[in-house]
């Protein structure tokens, strides 16, 4: 029978890789309008910018004319933006002009207590949300005080909760470090502020899919085989939950570091959010420029890895019926 | 969906909660005990009293007034960012919808690029052009949010261009402005509606932080967001100027997001 399954098999696969193209390129092709609206964005920037390169040194023709070349800027826009491609292929972002610096290594100085703390709330929401969903899942009362947990969890702005678990646990108790990033007892609170309204989000849906997936004649079997309800739920269950959460991989990244930037202020903690800011307030657009695209890239990977994910988990979605 | 429908305490609760938000809004100064500007050194970082309901901040300002008058800027830039926002992703999303193919393909890629940053860092790197404020966290977080709405617009319009009445107001040689604003635009608005209240929720969140982090309304005019970035600072002697901001950010984004949830249980009928 395998011959005659072949064929059919063959073409199968083949639709699979062109879906799996067609997804790569829609994100390449994503990127590449998002870098040259980058790049446009730090060319469209106000002010001088020779003005702003030459800083405090003379304003002289020959030194105008010297910074414009050490810059490139003495090019035509076109031979720029080639460059700026070119460049951002090999993993250029382009220079800060108040930093003097790449913005790939000022990235790179700022970037570990930023992925620590993103790391550490993404971990902790997605326990929660797993214990929260597991605990709840289709038992009424349980689950509807869960959704008012989830709810509160959900509209607390993650800087408030910040401030008051750094009044009850650092201050009042002095459980915890005021600031910094020192250790992982400084990470602790930060965590949680950041991870909670993710996991609000995350235990929400992951109920909803453990709900329909215990609904299942398949459900019935297993519990008929005498499996006890706890393993049902984290042994068969749970593979039906992980399938929203893989889909949300892009909102989770994007939530970790917008919550990130505001959540490090409120703990005082180097990272990534101290560099946006400062480099808001300084006005200095390539370096913003930068930071803004290197996540928007990092988001369009988290999403098309989703996509790619979850197709590999559910092979249902990989032919999707035409609407 | 019985949640949908919501008991009637919890009715009670919201009602009370935009009440209280509509006159705080409205009409600031009927409200606040004192002026929230009102300075007194010697009255400064007291606990709550019977004169300072919620005690006054590191200034000697009454925290209660500060609150009131700064709810209109709280909520009123929220709405403006959201209003902002629909209106340009309502407009966008139908004219990809109503447009060819090529049209719609150029829109919708455009809508992918901005959406790929994250909102919060999109809203900073235009105040990075236009300086803080809080004309530009409107315009940038309405800019950043746009879209949200699109997307939504745009796959609606398709499916309601495609009906039957539309097909048949064609044959009666409608032009399409008017069959857009006449039998497209009517029946795309109730997701618009249900989206809108949800993200105004988000936005008073998104205006709070910008503000918290000094990127929002400047000082001293008193605002959520900020009153929470002065409680930072005298945290260890004072928890009633973080504690009280935050109490009605929360109380306010509960309430529109229960609204948004009981507005979308209605729009979609029984079933869903």
């Amino acid at each position: 029978m395998t011959h005659l399954l072949a064929p059919a098999a063959r073409g199968r696969r083949s639709r699979v890789a062109g879906r799996v193209a067609a997804r790569l390129g829609s994100a390449l092709l994503v990127v590449w309008l998002a870098s040259t609206l980058a790049f446009f964005a730090v060319h469209a920037a106000p002010g001088d910018i020779v003005r702003v390169l030459i800083g405090t040194g003379p304003d002289t023709p020959e030194v105008r004319a010297a910074v414009s070349a050490r810059w490139g800027l003495d090019q035509s826009l076109g031979q720029q933006y080639i460059e700026f491609l070119r460049r951002l292929l090999s993993g250029d972002l382009g220079e800060s002009f108040v930093l003097r610096r790449p913005v790939t290594d000022v990235i790179g100085d700022e970037i570990l207590p930023t992925v620590q703390l993103a790391g550490a709330a993404s971990a902790l929401a997605l326990l929660a949300a797993t214990a929260i969903s597991v605990a709840t899942a289709g038992r009424r009362l349980r689950r509807r005080v869960a959704g008012s947990v989830e709810l509160t969890l959900v509209s607390v702005p993650d800087f408030w909760l910040g401030l008051m678990l750094l009044f009850l646990f650092s201050f009042t108790l002095p459980w915890f470090p005021v600031a910094g990033a020192s250790g992982a007892s400084s990470l602790v609170l930060p965590a949680i502020a950041l991870g909670a309204p993710i996991a609000g989000v995350l235990s929400q849906l992951m109920r909803q899919g453990l709900e329909e997936a215990l609904d299942q004649p398949f459900a019935t079997t297993v519990r008929a085989r005498g499996v006890s309800d706890l393993r049902l739920r984290l042994g068969h269950g749970l593979r039906h939950a992980a399938l929203p959460v893989v889909n949300l991989g892009g909102w989770i990244f994007a939530s970790l570091l917008g919550g990130a930037v505001i959540v490090e202020q409120v703990f005082g903690r180097p990272g990534l959010g101290r560099l946006i800011l400062s480099a808001v307030q300084g006005r200095d657009v390539p370096l913003v420029v930068g930071i803004a695209l290197m996540s928007s890239i990092a988001y369009v990977a988290c999403n098309t890895l989703a996509d790619l994910v979850s197709w590999w988990i559910d092979p249902r979605l990989r032919n999707p019926v035409p609407a | 969906m019985t949640a949908h429908r919501g008991s009637r305490p919890a009715t009670l609760v919201m009602t009370a909660v935009l009440v209280a938000a509509a006159a705080a809004v409205a009409a600031p100064d009927l409200l606040a005990p004192h002026d929230p500007l009102g300075a007194d050194p010697l009255d400064a970082l007291s606990s709550p009293s019977f004169d300072h309901p919620l005690g006054t901040d590191q200034l000697g300002r009454d925290v209660l007034s500060r609150l009131v008058h700064g709810a209109r800027r709280s909520i009123g830039l929220a709405v403006l960012a959201t209003g902002l926002a629909v209106t340009v992703g309502t407009f966008v999303g139908l004219v990809a919808g109503m447009s060819p193919r090529v049209v719609d393909e150029a829109v919708s890629r455009l809508l992918d690029v901005v959406a790929s940053f994250p909102t919060l860092l999109l809203a900073l790197t235009l105040i990075a052009f236009v300086g803080p404020g809080s004309g530009s966290v409107v315009v940038a977080l309405g800019s950043a949010t746009v879209p949200h709405y699109a997307r939504v617009v745009r796959a609606r319009t398709q499916v309601v261009r495609r009906s039957e009445h539309v097909a048949q107001a064609r044959t009666l040689g409608l032009s399409s402005t008017v069959l857009v604003r006449r039998h497209v635009l009517p029946q795309v608005l109730a997701p618009v509606v249900v989206l809108a209240t949800l993200g105004v929720g988000g936005a008073v969140l998104a205006i709070a932080g910008l503000s918290f982090v000094g990127m929002g309304v400047p000082p001293p005019a008193p605002e959520w967001g900020s009153m929470l970035a002065e409680g930072r600072n005298t945290l260890a002697h004072a928890w009633w100027i973080s504690v009280f901001p935050g109490i009605a950010l929360v109380a306010l984004v509960i309430t529109v997001s229960a609204l948004g949830q009981r507005l979308q249980g209605t729009s979609n009928g029984p079933g869903s």
